[in-house]
């Protein structure tokens, strides 16, 4: 990843996980794993949507 | 004056109060006599009569009032800065209007004012997911949650279970439902079938691009034209490692005949197979997976980048994967002798002796994502280039013992 990072915009990384031998979960392990993903990513969508529009450069800054 | 004993251990009151008192730990005497260390008497310096009392008072206040003032002064100074930016923008406006005619007119055979806007004024998200195994499935869950917000990526890249969730979560978001149920004893196959293409970005705003094309450093590249016909016809990407022909033959023996060795396994008895042989040759081809982390070795591969590997999963009808929606696709032998041949042809064009999972030569692959994006693969160079990585911080080469180890006690059981 060292080589790669400097690629990278935003690296997310994800805690906890599951374990990397755990590739066919149970169920319920697997709704966990999909709940963990989720909160790892929630607080940085509002900084990738943001970067995503495009640049409003026209309109004067009002505050 | 107050002496104290400069003892070796901090938790000594007289030596915590003659540190503390001269702000040190370290004691000049008993750098000099080291055999004699902790054991003598020194002087214990006092601070000016005040000092310290005086430090305490106007702290706390002082750090209060920074705290308080802090946020509307960061405030004020953001929104001054800002302003400052507008003003500096509509001075610019003129500018980098002729700036962009003249690119458009010294370009125009080569790349129209549409293409030039559409590629400097709108970013598209480039989502590359890493290798983890089964670490990685919490990526099913950043996916979903980044769709649900209107964030989908325009680009799905990933290497060894990063592939395999971007085709669950990208391709068929409701696959992972499937897979559940494959775990609980229902078929996968359908799961596993490819999806229609995503409409392609809308055209940006004109005027972010005057702003963008002079500010972005790969201006040359714009001279490349990505047409519309070199838009992929889906934008996932699975990666996987090529072992270099010239490193594999170096290799010792037992790596290179892997043939042999998978027959003989196979024509092994189920019990001694299961309760002997397996748990060894877990961690031996664990061993074998870390030979090949060393770039020298192996070099990553993008499937479904080019028409060969694309037709590997083209259609339903006459694609190599999914003629039958019905059938496991790889258990059909016509499918696999037409896998086969492709990954020859694969393995022959790229000069390479043997496919690896792709977490062996890039466990998160976002240089080779930007490679491909500015290569225009994506029909826009303007990227957000977002990593998914589960085993960082916490992954490290070495750890692969514990896996075999883990591995073989599984199979054991």
């Amino acid at each position: 990843m060292t080589r790669n990072a400097p690629y990278a915009d935003w690296l997310v990384r994800f805690e906890p996980t599951l374990s990397p031998i755990d590739l066919v979960p149970e169920p319920a392990r697997l709704d966990e794993a999909i709940g963990w993903g989720r909160a790892s990513i929630e607080p940085g969508l509002p900084l990738i949507k943001r970067l995503l529009e495009p640049a409003a450069w026209e309109e004067p800054y009002d505050g | 004056m107050e002496t104290a004993l400069c003892g070796p251990s901090s938790s000594t009151p007289a030596r915590s109060r003659a540190a503390r008192s001269t702000g040190s730990a370290t004691c000049s005497a008993c750098a000099t006599d080291p055999f004699q260390a902790g054991r003598h008497r020194r002087p214990i310096p006092r601070p000016a009569p005040g000092a310290r009392r005086r430090r305490r008072d106007r702290g706390p206040p002082l750090a209060r009032g920074r705290r308080a003032a802090r946020p509307a002064a960061r405030r004020a100074r953001h929104a001054r800065a800002l302003r400052r930016a507008g003003a500096a923008l509509a001075a610019l406006a003129e500018p980098l209007d002729e700036l962009r005619s003249r690119l458009i007119d010294h370009h125009g055979d080569e790349l129209s004012a549409r293409e030039l806007d559409a590629e400097a004024g709108r970013k598209l998200l480039v989502s590359v997911a890493g290798g983890g195994g089964g670490a990685g499935l919490v990526y099913i869950g950043a996916l979903r949650a980044a769709g649900a917000r209107g964030n989908r990526p325009a680009y799905v890249i990933g290497s060894s279970i990063g592939a395999l969730v971007g085709i669950f979560a990208r391709a068929r978001p409701r696959a992972v439902g499937r897979v559940r149920r494959a775990r609980q004893g229902a078929r996968p196959a359908r799961a596993l079938l490819p999806r229609r293409d995503p409409a392609p970005p809308r055209a940006a705003r004109p005027a972010v691009a005057r702003a963008r094309a002079v500010d972005r450093p790969q201006l040359p590249a714009l001279r490349r034209r990505p047409a519309q016909d070199q838009r992929p016809r889906d934008s996932l990407r699975g990666v996987v490692a090529g072992v270099r022909r010239a490193s594999f033959e170096r290799l010792p023996q037992r790596f290179r005949r892997q043939p042999e060795r998978s027959l003989r396994e196979r024509a092994t008895p189920d019990l001694a197979r299961s309760t002997l042989r397996l748990a060894p040759a877990v961690a031996r081809r664990m061993w074998q997976v870390a030979m090949f982390f060393d770039p020298r070795v192996v070099k990553p591969v993008a499937l479904g980048g080019d028409e060969l590997t694309r037709r590997a999963g083209r259609g339903r009808r006459s694609g190599v994967l999914g003629r039958d929606p019905r059938r496991p696709a790889l258990r059909d032998r016509r499918v696999g002798r037409a896998l086969d041949a492709l990954l020859g042809e694969l393995l022959e064009r790229e000069e390479l002796a043997a496919l690896v999972d792709g977490g062996v030569a890039s466990n998160v692959p976002v240089e080779l994502a930007w490679r491909r994006v500015q290569a225009g693969k994506l029909g826009s160079r303007n990227a957000l280039y977002v990593a998914f990585d589960c085993f960082h911080p916490q992954w490290d080469p070495r750890h692969l013992w514990a896996a075999a180890d883990h591995a073989g006690r599984s199979s054991s059981r």
